[in-house]
């Protein structure tokens, strides 16, 4: 049977248009290429204090 | 794709990056999985199930975030359902990651080119989140209400539709509920919320039918508890009170009684009344009638006495001319040749046509002057003579020319009234004895009257005084016929 309150919990609110750029590059969320290179700066930074990807 | 330690453009065709080295084989898979997921969000996206479209395309980004076609194809499956907000997002950031950008470029002006479409957009979200609100605290009617403004203003919103159809389905209206999850399937044809919503509607309908469950002879209660639990092979006969629908008889019954029902009532109840009705109007028009057949029965006797009276009056009238007729006649069997009679009669004529002309008047003098002493003596003469002469007191100073005489003579001659022309002729003769065609048609119309002593007389005249005449010939012709 349907759980009313359940159901509702569901559902999320939509961007609103105004703010549909607000925090856009802080909702990405980091992929595998963002992955390797957080690893690889870790791991530069214990080699090597100056590391930069792009 | 970029190499994450030298910045180098990588290509799927490398497994180490040509610049530092670096085994770029994760990153190159990571993006060839990301192009299967893109592929198959394009798949779904291709028959419109957008909800799965939208699930492989969001895997497809979180595998490689700068994919552009996959941002920019996510976008356009969030503008689908109607998250116009989601979508932006995803053409904006698809925008930073590579300036050229043309499809970004195109949706986004899409919407920015069309103000109207883009507030509807904005205003469906606005109803959506108030309506969402709304609910969390209980108030569901007035997010039905916004809701259905929201699809208003974007018929496309899936979400507002599930809502919608979440809220009838609490409320037990279920036809509501299925027709708002038809028309979010039409957009999003396999989302698994409202597919999940279908099912439950079914479901519901079918428990609410009612099912016996009968047992048969034999078993007992533990037999049906061992056979729910599987413990048993054997089974339950259910008897469903549900089947399919047959013929309905008690439709027809009650069709047919209450036909019969209706003929009763109007048989017993309606006829009657207008039977009433017709016999008190049928015995107000009998009286009526009767009122004026009496009043003509009145209206008869007074006319049969007025005809009686009249018929008296006429009685009488006819005694006095009885006795005129006798007068007349006495004065036709003195053989008079009537010249009193020939007077009056011309005088009654005169007066038929109006007030008789001059050359009436002139005639009348002749034939009045044509009445002798003798014959005034006679009857009821004297009196008709005064009586013309008051009504044309000149009558005896009448005049007219020849001429005057000839034209009305000649004019009776051409419409064969030979006895009157001939008077006429006589007449002009009278006043102007030289006029040759008068004496020549004087003699004509003695001819026409068979006189033929009077015809030869004038005409034997006319060859004395116009031997060279018109009419020679013709006169003499008729003269050595009459010999």
């Amino acid at each position: 049977m349907l759980n009313f309150e359940e159901e509702v919990a569901k559902f999320s609110p939509s961007t609103e248009i105004d703010r549909a750029t607000e925090n856009l590059y802080d909702s990405i969320s980091p992929d595998v290429a963002d992955i390797l290179e957080e690893l690889l700066s870790k791991s530069d930074k214990r080699k090597n204090p100056q590391g930069n990807r792009h | 794709m970029i190499c994450p330690k030298c910045g180098a453009a990588l290509t799927s065709k490398m497994t180490v990056c040509e610049k530092c080295g670096y085994d770029a084989e994760i990153i190159i898979k990571a993006h060839k999985a990301a192009c299967y997921f893109y592929n198959k969000g394009l798949e779904r996206a291709k028959i419109k199930d957008i909800s799965g479209a939208i699930g492989f395309l969001k895997r497809a980004v979180q595998l490689d975030k700068d994919y552009i076609d996959a941002r920019n194809l996510l976008g356009l499956c969030y503008l689908a359902v109607g998250e116009a907000g989601d979508a932006i997002a995803q053409w904006v950031y698809s925008k930073s990651v590579s300036e050229h950008n043309p499809l970004a470029d195109r949706y986004l002006g899409m919407l920015e080119n069309n103000p109207v479409k883009l507030n509807h957009y904005k205003t469906a979200i606005r109803k959506y989140n108030a309506a969402l609100e709304q609910i969390k605290q209980g108030a569901d009617d007035f997010a039905l209400v916004q809701l259905k403004r929201a699809v208003s203003h974007n018929p496309d919103y899936v979400k507002a539709w599930q809502m919608m159809a979440l809220i009838y389905i609490h409320n037990g209206d279920y036809d509501r509920a299925r027709k708002s999850l038809k028309r979010s399937l039409k957009t999003d044809i396999a989302n698994a919320v409202s597919l999940r919503y279908v099912k439950l509607i079914r479901d519901i309908k079918f428990k609410n039918l009612v099912m016996d469950v009968s047992i048969s002879d034999g078993e007992t209660d533990q037999d049906v508890k061992d056979i729910l639990e599987g413990k048993t092979r054997q089974r339950l006969t259910p008897k469903f009170s549900y089947s399919e629908e047959g013929p309905d008889y008690r439709v027809f019954i009650s069709l047919v009684s209450g036909i019969l029902i209706g003929i009763m009532v109007v048989y017993f109840l309606v006829v009657p009344g207008v039977k009433q009705a017709m016999n008190y109007d049928m015995v107000n028009k009998e009286k009526q009638y009767g009122e004026e057949i009496s009043g003509y029965l009145s209206d008869m006797d007074s006319l049969e006495k007025e005809n009686e009276s009249l018929q008296s009056k006429i009685d009488l009238q006819q005694m006095e001319t009885d006795g005129y007729l006798e007068q007349i006649d006495s004065l036709t069997n003195k053989k008079f040749y009537g010249n009193v009679l020939e007077a009056v009669n011309y005088y009654y004529k005169m007066n038929a046509d109006g007030e008789g002309t001059k050359l009436e008047q002139y005639l009348l003098r002749h034939k009045i002057e044509a009445i002798t002493e003798d014959e005034l003596k006679a009857g009821a003469a004297k009196e008709l003579y005064d009586m013309m002469l008051k009504a044309y007191p000149d009558v005896l100073k009448a005049e007219a020319t020849g001429t005057e005489l000839f034209n009305a003579g000649k004019e009776l001659y051409e419409k064969e009234n030979w006895q009157e022309a001939n008077e006429l002729f006589l007449l002009s003769y009278q006043e102007s004895p030289d006029n040759e065609e008068n004496l020549y048609l004087l003699g004509r119309t003695y001819e026409l009257l068979s006189d033929g002593a009077n015809a030869k007389t004038y005409y034997q005249e006319y060859l004395n005084k116009f031997p060279g005449g018109k009419y020679v010939a013709t006169v003499q012709k008729w003269m050595d016929a009459a010999e």
